[in-house]
């Protein structure tokens, strides 16, 4: 899935103008947005008798991201694929709605 | 759970209160955040339409300078506008339960149903983006009347961009994901937000270098299990540095402004230019494959010294010198800029860029891709451009550049050294108190002082290339090893010796004996003295490493001692896996190793009680060797070696070596080079280089070294030195007591040598009240590097800067899992405390940071805005404690 320089949003989105502080904080915000799309996503397609079981493993104190994960991956083979589509998804929307807007 | 018994809810009603805290809610009993919240937009919503700013402005999103021309909005349009979005968001969750759901549920859903929930989504989806479009023509619209004429072009160029990146990227985007969280369950919202806890509490223990591997790697759009979830998070968290490069490498966005900026702030940081410089040109020198990125990932994780010294090791071994180059600017610190591009978070898929070279690596069920477009090999000004102060290139090219530009550098090194210390430098006082200005050849030592000089990566392209080709003469199997595999167990004998277990060691692999088999007698000899000299030099480099006693007698080792190195690691480290055994061994030296050897045998035939220890090695072949039947061997001195006429170049090599200048160094001198060296010429060097070492000795920085002359240099006297030192000192001392630059360089060199402490003290204090009111400047850039570092807004950022640090620590956990009933109100915020989990999190990201630098107890009662203050301005810090220091002395 290779990518290039030639295609990056900023650019394609014409706002190569921007200061590098607001490009950075664009990016910020990109990055955090297609972030809790992915968590969204992973909600809405997980079934709720494994949200039961995902529950208990929420409610444990601490750090046990990876058992999460490790349980996400589980029950979502398609978990690698939910995360290339979002970030696909949130890209191609936001150019669409440029493009929509004129910019 | 089934379909049966519980059917699916109509998010409506999903999103009824079950909790007795919702149902609180819902009736009324709102929380006094809730409430305040409430009141204000009350009170928003009663103001006269002609009032009501934009909510850009509202939201303080806009910059200083645009906030000044407002625009409003009316009221309808805003409103227009969020329905317009609601609407959007909430069909495309209605729309998502038929492309989501599948196995039961979806059994549920008639294909008519489906045709229409898309078909709602996209009538919704334009209709959102007519309103979007009409409320930015009308902002622009409005910007066009105010902003007319040539001049008005360029501030309504401002204007557009701003509102556009403001506006439709960056807040609207926003609004949209959190249109989206608001159409989740009231159970599912609560999971969110737990998954993103529990995702901040795992990267908040992961190294920041790590996170940035992870935000790199994600930038590939490939998948990298936990990491690519988890990654964006990493933007939240990492540092100003790591976060500045990643970014960089996402969207290709100022590069070479950002990669010059990063290699500023790691040499300040680490202040060990010369390692530095030393760890790149190993790094690139050697780049030749990488193929083990997990291991680059894990040595990011590691002690920054030891880590460097591992990714230089490391990234010889690796496949592709791109991507070795790449790591080795993670580790170098200085050129992630080289990135740029590589990592695309928001490209799109085009097999028609030309990728160059791809790496994929297993991480998980993901494969991680790591594609190098052909430009950046093939031409890539801009990456020329990048590679500044990373490629080292050989001597003898320096040497020629040196021979053009002697005259120029000869008038321009001392006034290089003035501007920057805007003192009468070094330089000159030594042509004040040099009356003699002898004519000496510089090459020789100008190959010392100039090895650091670097070249452009399309020529280390070329070279690489060039040392492929002549390794091909290799025969092609050869190149093919991938791993070393151990024998299991050697027989290890008395008599035994690192060199003889090594080569038992060496015989005993399946590739190396399919080596003999391919290979003539001369390479076959060569392979074996090489790597086996490869194993003993790594064993020998760090005897502790492997297992074997501090101090020990590495030419004297017990059989014990032989069998308790541990050979694999040793192995496994010479020859890491994609570095063959036959790896940057050419032709040239098969036939040296084998002259060599031929020397050796015939040394130790004619003299059967010399001793068979390394030292000796390199003194037969030096002609120096101990027979053992003579007392004592010679010992070659520079002065003696200089008086013979003809030296071997090894005996050359020999003698630069006993005059300072490195292996690394000399080990870059091609033999012709070597071959051509005068004796003049190495007693030159000699004699240089030892000034260089009294200068360093007497605290001169090797940058200001480098900016001496070469007969400046050599012409030194232990006087002039110690002159040197001690202006150089006073001058450091002003420095540091906050005298600028501008006013030392109004000084003398004898002015600054006859300064007293009390004259020192005076000038610090001057000093001192011309940077007090600079600490206002810095309160401001406290801000704006809160906003950077821990990716806060603006109006996050003002609205923790009063608060006390003590009360910042005290109401902020460690652990956000921790946070319980401290969360939110024990902070006061400008805002009422009413504040989301999200800007919670960053402040605890930042009281981490400040507990990690320990604030002293007086410290606790200093807002956080005074405390950063103190923090980035370590140079009004430096003049208030030196001119306490000055005090103390005198009294």
């Amino acid at each position: 899935m290779p990518k290039s320089i030639k295609d990056n949003l900023i650019s394609q989105l014409g706002l190569d103008d921007l200061s590098q502080e607001k490009k950075i904080e664009l990016m910020m915000k990109w990055g955090d947005i297609v972030q809790k799309d992915i968590i969204m996503r992973v909600l809405k397609e997980l079934p709720e008798e494994d949200k039961a079981e995902l529950d208990k493993l929420l409610a444990i104190q601490g750090e046990n991201f990876k058992e999460i994960y490790k349980f996400l991956e589980g029950k979502m083979p398609n978990l690698d694929d939910i995360v290339k589509e979002e970030i696909e998804k949130f890209r191609e929307e936001i150019k669409d709605s440029a493009k929509k807007l004129g910019i | 759970m089934s379909i049966e018994k519980e059917p699916f809810k109509p998010l409506e009603e999903q999103n009824e209160p079950i909790t007795e805290r919702e149902k609180e809610i819902k009736e009324g009993a709102l929380p006094s955040v809730l409430e305040a919240a409430e009141i204000r937009r009350k009170e928003w919503m009663e103001k006269p339409e002609e009032e009501i700013r934009t909510d850009i402005e509202t939201e303080q999103e806009i910059n200083e300078e645009l906030r000044k021309e407002e625009i409003p909005a009316k009221r309808s349009q805003i409103k227009e506008a969020r329905g317009a979005r609601q609407e959007m968001v909430r069909l495309e969750a209605e729309y998502d339960k038929y492309k989501f759901w599948t196995g039961d549920i979806s059994k549920h859903f008639k294909k008519e149903d489906k045709i229409k929930a898309k078909k709602d989504y996209e009538q919704a989806k334009d209709k959102y983006n007519e309103v979007q479009n009409e409320l930015l023509g009308f902002y622009l619209e409005k910007a066009q009347d105010r902003w007319n004429g040539e001049e008005g072009k360029v501030k309504f160029k401002e204007f557009r961009d701003e509102i556009i990146f403001r506006r439709a990227f960056g807040r609207e985007q926003e609004r949209i994901s959190q249109a989206k969280q608001e159409t989740l369950s009231e159970q599912d919202k609560g999971r969110f937000r737990e998954i993103l806890g529990k995702i901040g509490q795992e990267f908040n223990k992961i190294p920041k270098g790590r996170r940035w591997v992870y935000t790199a790697l994600l930038g590939t759009g490939a998948a990298l299990g936990m990491g690519a979830i988890a990654a964006p998070a990493a933007l939240g968290y990492a540092g100003f540095r790591f976060s500045r490069a990643a970014f960089a490498s996402f969207s290709a966005l100022g590069i070479k402004k950002v990669g010059d900026n990063l290699e500023k702030n790691w040499l300040k940081e680490h202040g060990k230019e010369k390692r530095e410089e030393k760890v790149k040109e190993s790094l690139v020198e050697q780049m030749g494959q990488i193929n083990d990125f997990e291991q680059m990932n894990k040595l990011l994780m590691e002690k920054r010294e030891e880590r460097d010294e591992e990714l230089a090791k490391l990234a010889k071994a690796q496949k592709y010198w791109q991507v070795g180059k790449v790591a080795a600017m993670i580790g170098a610190g200085g050129g992630i800029a080289f990135c740029a591009g590589h990592f695309d978070i928001f490209g799109p898929d085009d097999a028609s860029t030309g990728v160059h070279e791809q790496l994929e690596i297993e991480e998980g069920r993901g494969i991680i891709r790591m594609p190098m477009p052909k430009e950046e090999v093939a031409t890539g000004p801009a990456a020329e451009e990048l590679e500044t102060g990373i490629r080292v290139r050989p001597l003898k090219e320096t040497i020629e550049e040196a021979r053009e530009l002697e005259p120029k550098i000869k008038e321009e090194a001392g006034e290089r050294m003035l501007r920057e210390v805007k003192t009468k430098p070094l330089g000159e006082s030594l042509e004040e108190a040099r009356e003699l200005e002898p004519k000496v050849k510089a090459e020789a030592e100008e190959r010392i002082l100039r090895a650091t000089k670097t070249k452009p990566l399309r020529e280390t392209v070329e070279e690489t290339r060039e040392l492929e080709a002549k390794t091909a003469a290799i025969p092609p199997e050869v190149a093919k090893v991938e791993a070393f595999e151990i024998a299991e167990k050697v027989d290890i004998k008395r008599g035994d010796s690192i060199w003889s277990v090594a080569e038992k060691y060496l015989k005993g692999n399946k590739v190396y004996r399919g080596l003999i088999e391919i290979g003539d007698k001369n390479t076959v000899e060569a392979l074996e003295t090489y790597n086996i000299d490869r194993v003993k030099d790594i064993i020998v480099a760090d005897p502790q490493l492997y297992g074997l006693p501090e101090g020990v007698d590495l030419d004297k080792l017990t059989i014990s001692q032989l069998k308790g190195i541990n050979w694999e690691k040793a192995f496994t480290d010479t020859f890491p896996e994609g570095k063959g055994l036959t790896d940057g061994l050419t032709q040239e030296q098969i036939d040296s190793i084998v002259e060599n050897n031929k020397t050796l045998r015939t040394f130790f035939q004619e003299h059967p009680n010399a001793p068979r220890a390394s030292e000796n090695y390199e003194a037969i072949l030096k002609g120096k060797g101990i027979t053992g039947e003579v007392a004592e061997a010679e010992v070659i001195t520079p002065e003696e070696a200089v008086s013979e006429k003809e030296l071997s170049p090894d005996e050359k090599r020999d003698l630069l070596k006993k005059a300072g200048v490195s292996s690394e160094d000399i080990g870059k001198l091609k033999t012709e080079d070597i071959k051509d060296l005068t004796p003049e010429q190495i007693k030159d060097i000699t004699e240089v280089q030892e000034k260089i070492d009294s200068l360093k000795k007497s605290g001169v920085s090797s940058e200001d070294i480098g900016k001496l002359k070469t007969e400046d240099i050599k012409d030194l006297t232990p006087e002039q030195i110690k002159d040197i030192a001690e202006v150089k000192e006073k001058v450091d001392l002003l420095k540091k007591a906050g005298v600028s630059p501008e006013d030392i360089g109004k000084l003398k060199t004898e002015d600054i040598k006859d300064l007293t402490s009390s004259q020192i003290k005076e000038m610090a204090d001057k000093a001192k009240e011309e940077l007090l009111p600079v600490a206002e400047d810095q309160l401001n850039k406290a801000r704006i590097n809160l906003m950077d570092a821990y990716g806060m807004s603006q109006g996050e950022s003002e609205a923790i800067l009063d608060e006390k640090i003590g009360n910042l620590l005290e109401n902020t956990p460690e652990k956000l899992a921790e946070a319980g009933d401290r969360f939110g109100p024990g902070l006061k915020l400008k805002h009422d405390g009413l504040f989301s989990f999200g800007e919670y999190k960053k402040y605890c990201e930042m009281a981490n940071d400040v507990r990690a630098v320990g604030p002293k107890p007086e410290e606790m009662d200093m807002t956080v805005g005074e405390f950063f203050t103190k923090k980035l301005s370590p140079e009004f810090e430096g003049a208030k404690e030196e001119a306490v220091n000055i005090e103390l002395k005198e009294k």
